[in-house]
């Protein structure tokens, strides 16, 4: 006998969550909102396709900035569903502590919450067995004490997981586990959630990452969405199928722009502006990353060049990465202070890496400008 | 290295121009924009190449369009240099295309030897020279010498000395850098000490917004935590809601339980009560019949009825009564007899004393005047007389007093008024008075006296006359008394008194005998009708009840009134009893009907309505039978459970209003997100500023361990170069210098042992010192290296006399090691120069 069912899974809608973005509370109240919008758009989806249940595996929302209304309003999105069960798994930002809306909210009984001390649910409608492995604290560094999984080829199983598989597990405090250790558990398909990238690489052993619906940053760039998953199980051997829907409200998209060789900063914006109109700058969240030697007579004002922009992107942010445009190697030669301070300098940056680099770089710069001018401009 | 021949195809305003220099000491005279200048630039431009670009931002050309010939074709020129180890080279270089050709000494094209950049072009003046073009730029050119005659010259003379220490170039200020960047830091990062700085105020505001943070936190986590004990509070009310909803149950039915068995003691106290009643008509009944006995007893003792038991006691008093005054009656009729003899017996004798009856009281008056005259008279007669002596005495006596005062008054009186002048005048009337007052009372007295004396002989005669009239009458009674001695046969007067004293107490005797009879015949009387009066009331009774009252068998006549009298009361006693007793039982009777009605809580007045009563309940009763015995105290015990649910239901009610409320208070919006966001915004902030402060803080550092290292390596021997040249110059005046601790140059003076600064140093002497500073400079950069060629543009224009001489004697030594250019607008210099060549060569060009 075929035993067939479908459902949504999705993870890592982090509602209620706190956005660094351009510094506006316009800019992190409207993400916030996007994050509800693409929740509703999850949901429409397990509507429109009819989907038997929907998975959240993990961090549904943030728990140290949920509210009240939110958690309502989260449960009303769960009401629409009617009977269909909505199967959550918690997470490492939404965990079964002591004060988890999970454990105290009244929430509706098509909502089943797979918690350590109970991680499992029949739902013997759809002969399908749901296993959860969450957490019960904010960090776990390694898996939960749970009871063994209770397998029957004559169901189908799924495991809904959250944290961290197939990486460097030392000191990682977010359930470490392989993906053959998961595998050896038998399940037909592993729900998995953590990461904020879509990750179907192990779809074959039926473990996938759906990723963030929303990207919460510059991290998370690309297509965001869910998926939509059909199983359908003969004598015991399952067939998966699935495909991704992007159902993101809003992109991360970063630009890097050369500012070499700039004569004005009107040139520079114009070329920003060239930049933009390539994307759709106005519902994405956009970056840019300037770079390039700028003349030493040009001091760039970062907040004009954001201003002049301002009107054609959801939110902007310029990163100056340029710097002055001197012959360092020219300079070094000079038998003076000058070039005793650029051969120094530049031998600690040759030593340093990361932020120490950029600092030493930053300090390069600083130094020569009051050395060949006399003065330092910051702007 | 030295210059030898320079092409100038076309270059700013010359044209066509060719130069060859001497080695030594080359003069180029030219006045002003005579294009001393451009030849600078186009040396410069030979070996490095022109700048190209646009405009610049303060509106000068870049170079290779400032020096672009306005007429000549050509755009271009030739170099032609040795190197110290005698290798020559020739270049050509077409500023036009950017182009340039570099032939070695034997005509080959070597231009592919040397490194090439984009805008830097074929990099070979660097190879050869060993120096860059700017410090090229900066250590073989030489400008204007400053005019060190007044102070601010000498002050600019010093910094740039102190530059060249420093930072090996006079152009580049260490400390002007490190200033800078300390004033960049404290205006765009701060310190720890600083407390306006922007790193104190982000540090101040990221404080301020991880407490509001941490507040907000909090507040959420008190959010949450109160709907967890609303929630517990909501569940607490739903277990007490069905406590409370179980306990009314479990009460109900031990109130059924109740009713039952109350319904039960109910009809069995009815039923009780009907028993009591039934027994009480029983009661009544016999009664009646015991009364109807009693009745018919007393009908024949019908004619009882009006006594009472106070009859009986008064038939017995009286009984006894006259049984004592009939006694007393005897009594009375004994005594009387005896009495009677005893008076007859007194009579008999007082007829003996007749003359006592016959005089009666006249002869005790008469005696009692005989007897009073006797003592009397002579002691009256004796009183009178002496009265009146004492009288007439005092009379007397006051006639001579008054008549003597009267004539002594009148004498002073007279002797006053004839000779009032004798007298003190302010006695003289007081005295008149006095004598006028005295001789009146005199006169008063006088006449009182008189008056008196005349009374009392009035008196005496009337006394007189009294005394006549008594003694006639005394004589009368003794002669009666003589009379009744003769009849009485008595010789004495104390004989006839003595005989009266028996006759009168005769007399009493017999008296009292007398009135003791009539008190017995009063007494007898009485008694007489008091047993009249008793006997006609036992009487009375005894015929009212019909029995007879006669004397003879009166006692058993009493006997049997008072036997059927008591017998009737007896009768009548019972009757009232049975009586009262009936009229008891009415009302317990009635008594029993209400409480009956209290058990019933409704008004029954009927035996008939009781049992009805009783029916009634049986009918509820039907069909409700419990075996569950229910005590008063278990429906007690619910209660009070049910009070305490109830209690606790209020207290939980009043909790979750107080919780809910609360949950209303705290705000259910983003406002911990942004809170933390602006945390997180400025901890970026911070992190910028502190990254800044990080890199201007590494810049000082660094800068200064730069200028360390030149102190270390360049110092020394720029002190050892200057001291050789400031020994050559100033003919050994000085020969040493040093740097102190703040790196100030100080100059040994043989004339001091102090150590002098620059600028104390007299303006020829800086001078000296200054370009001994600048050949020192040189010597270091290109120690190693190529012997550079110097230009010097127009460096004496503020020189005096004495000081040129000085300065080009000092050049014109230098020419014999390197190439010196002296670009000049003035002859004079010329003129000294030759004046002061040894063995020097000058090749001397002219510009115009």
């Amino acid at each position: 006998m075929v035993q067939e069912v479908s459902f949504v899974h999705c993870a890592d809608i982090h509602l209620d969550a706190s956005f660094k973005g351009d510094g506006s509370h316009s800019f992190s109240s409207e993400r916030r909102k996007d994050l509800k919008k693409t929740f509703e758009a999850i949901i429409n989806i397990v509507l429109e396709k009819d989907a038997d249940f929907l998975l959240i595996s993990g961090d549904l929302y943030e728990h140290d900035y949920a509210s009240k209304s939110t958690i309502n309003w989260l449960n009303e999105q769960f009401s629409k569903l009617g009977d269909k069960p909505v199967v959550i798994v918690t997470g490492n930002h939404d965990p079964y502590v002591k004060n988890a809306w999970y454990r105290i909210y009244p929430w509706r009984e098509n909502v089943r919450i797979l918690t350590t001390a109970s991680p499992e649910f029949m739902d013997n409608t759809r002969n399908v067995y749901f296993y959860g492995i969450g957490f019960d604290t904010f960090r776990q560094e390694r898996l939960p004490d749970i009871k063994p999984p209770s397998i029957s080829t004559e169901k189908i199983n799924i495991c809904l997981f959250h944290g961290t598989l197939d990486m460097d597990f030392t000191g990682n405090p977010y359930n470490p586990v392989s993906s053959e250790e998961l595998h050896r558990l038998g399940f037909d398909y592993y729900a998995l959630g953590h990461f904020h990238r879509k990750n179907e690489s192990l779809a074959e052993a039926g473990m996938i990452y759906p990723g963030s619906p929303e990207p919460l940053g510059f991290d998370e760039q690309g297509e965001h969405g869910v998926y939509f998953v059909s199983i359908s199980k003969e004598n015991g051997k399952a067939e998966t199928r699935y495909h991704f829907i992007q159902i993101q409200q809003r992109k991360y998209v970063e630009y890097n722009l050369d500012a070499g060789g700039i004569q004005s900063e009107e040139e520079l914006i114009k070329r920003a502006e060239l930049l933009l109109s390539s994307s759709n700058a106005e519902r994405d969240i956009v970056k840019i990353n300037l770079s390039g030697r700028i003349p030493a007579d040009i001091s760039l004002d970062l907040a004009a060049l954001e201003h002049a922009l301002a009107d054609r992107c959801f939110s902007l942010d310029i990163n100056d990465c340029t710097y002055p445009d001197y012959d360092l190697d020219e300079l070094a030669k000079e038998k003076n202070i000058t070039g005793v301070f650029i051969n120094m300098m530049k031998e600690k940056i040759d030593n340093a890496s990361g932020d120490e680099k950029q600092m030493l770089e930053k300090a390069l710069y600083l130094g020569l400008e009051a050395l060949l001018t006399g003065k330092v401009d910051i702007s | 290295m030295k210059i030898n021949r320079l092409e100038v195809n076309g270059f700013g305003r010359l044209e066509n121009r060719s130069f060859v220099f001497g080695p030594g000491m080359n003069v180029i005279y030219g006045c002003n924009e005579s294009g001393k200048s451009t030849l600078q630039a186009f040396i410069k431009a030979m070996l490095f190449g022109l700048k190209g670009g646009r405009r610049s931002k303060e509106g000068f050309l870049p170079p290779a369009k400032q020096y672009k010939p306005w007429t000549a074709r050509m755009y271009a020129g030739t170099i032609e240099y040795e190197l110290d180890d005698g290798r020559r080279y020739s270049v050509n270089r077409n500023f036009e295309n950017n182009t340039l050709a570099i032939y070695d000494e034997h005509a080959n094209n070597i231009t592919g030897e040397f490194p090439a950049g984009k805008e830097e072009g074929v990099r070979f003046a660097e190879q050869h020279l060993g120096l860059s073009e700017n410090c090229f730029n900066r250590t073989v050119f030489i400008g204007q010498l400053q005019s060190v005659v007044d102070s601010e010259g000498k002050k600019i003379l010093a910094e740039r000395m102190t530059n060249i220490r420093q930072s090996g170039d006079e152009e580049v200020s260490y400390r002007k850098a490190v200033k800078a960047l300390k004033e960049a830091q404290l205006s765009h990062v701060g310190s720890e000490r600083s407390t306006t700085r922007p790193l104190n105020i982000i540090s101040s505001r990221l404080e301020e917004a991880i407490r509001e943070e941490q507040a907000a936190s909090k507040l959420h986590e008190d959010s949450i935590s109160i709907f967890i004990d609303l929630d517990n509070a909501k569940k607490e009310e739903t277990i007490l809601n069905k406590e409370l909803e179980t306990l009314l149950s479990k009460r109900k039915k031990l109130q059924d339980i109740a009713e039952v068995k109350s319904l039960r003691d109910t009809i069995q106290t009815l039923e009780q009560y009907i028993d009591k009643l039934n027994k009480i008509d029983l009661r009544k009944k016999e009664i009646k019949n015991e009364i109807k006995c009693v009745e018919m007893k007393m009908e024949p003792q019908k004619s009882y009825e009006n006594f009472s038991q106070e009859d009986i006691d008064s038939m017995v008093e009286d009984s006894a009564r006259f049984g004592f005054i009939d006694e007393d009656c005897r009594r009375i009729l004994r005594q009387k007899d005896e009495l009677e003899e005893k008076i007859k017996e007194d009579e008999d004798i007082l007829s003996e004393y007749d003359i006592f009856n016959k005089y009666g009281t006249e002869i005790d008056t008469v005696l009692d005047k005989i007897l009073n005259d006797e003592h009397g008279q002579a002691g009256i007669e004796q009183e009178s007389t002496e009265k009146r002596n004492r009288m007439n005495k005092r009379f007397k006596t006051r006639k001579r007093i008054s008549a003597g005062g009267a004539v002594l008054s009148f004498l002073l009186l007279l002797s006053a008024v004839l000779f009032p002048r004798y007298y003190p005048q302010n006695a003289y009337l007081p005295l008149l008075i006095s004598g006028i007052v005295v001789l009146a009372g005199m006169g008063a007295l006088l006449l009182y006296t008189l008056k008196k004396q005349k009374l009392l002989l009035i008196e005496d005669s009337a006394k007189k006359r009294e005394y006549e009239a008594v003694r006639a009458e005394r004589q009368e009674n003794r002669r009666i008394v003589n009379q009744w001695l003769e009849e009485a046969n008595v010789e004495t007067l104390q004989d006839f008194i003595r005989l009266k004293g028996l006759y009168e107490d005769k007399k009493l005797h017999l008296q009292n005998l007398r009135e003791n009879r009539e008190r017995l015949e009063e007494d007898e009387e009485k008694a007489r009708i008091q047993r009249n009066e008793i006997l006609e009331r036992i009487a009375e009774r005894l015929e009212t009840a019909g029995l007879i009252a006669e004397p003879g068998i009166l006692s058993e006549q009493i006997q049997i009134w008072k036997d059927n009298l008591k017998e009737y009361l007896e009768s009548i006693r019972l009757k009232e009893e049975l009586e009262n007793e009936n009229v008891s039982l009415l009302e317990k009777e009635e008594s029993l009907y209400r409480e009956v009605s209290l058990v019933c809580g409704e008004d029954i007045m009927t035996r008939q309505q009781i049992i009805k009563a009783v029916e009634f309940r049986k009918e509820k009763l039907a069909g409700r039978e419990f075996e569950t015995q229910v005590e008063e105290r278990d429906i007690s015990r619910i209660e009070e459970k049910i009070q305490e649910v109830n209690e606790q239901i209020k207290q939980n009610g009043l909790l979750i209003s107080r919780l809910s409320a609360m949950l209303e208070n705290i705000p259910d919006d983003e406002s911990l997100q942004q809170i933390h966001e602006k945390v997180q915004e400025l901890t970026e902030e911070k992190r910028k500023i502190l990254f800044l402060g990080e890199a201007i803080e590494t810049a000082i550092q660094v800068l200064s361990e730069a200028s360390l290292t030149i102190q270390r390596d360049y110092v020394p021997s720029l002190n050892r170069e200057i001291g050789d040249i400031l020994n050559t110059i100033t003919s050994g005046k000085y020969k040493e210098v040093n740097a102190d601790d703040r790196l100030n140059l100080n100059i040994l003076s043989p004339e001091s042992p102090e150590l002098v600064l620059p600028e104390q140093l007299s303006s020829g002497t800086a001078d000296q010192v200054y370009l001994a500073l600048r050949l020192a400079a040189v010597r270091l950069v290109e120690k190693n290296g190529e012997t550079m060629p110097l230009f010097f543009d127009e460096p004496f224009v503020q020189y005096d006399e004495e000081r040129t001489e000085n300065a080009l004697r000092l050049l014109l030594d230098e020419s014999q090691k390197r190439q010196i250019f002296l670009f000049t607008c003035k002859k004079r210099e010329i003129e000294l120069l030759m004046k002061h060549k040894t063995n020097q060569e000058i090749s001397t060009h002219c510009l115009h």
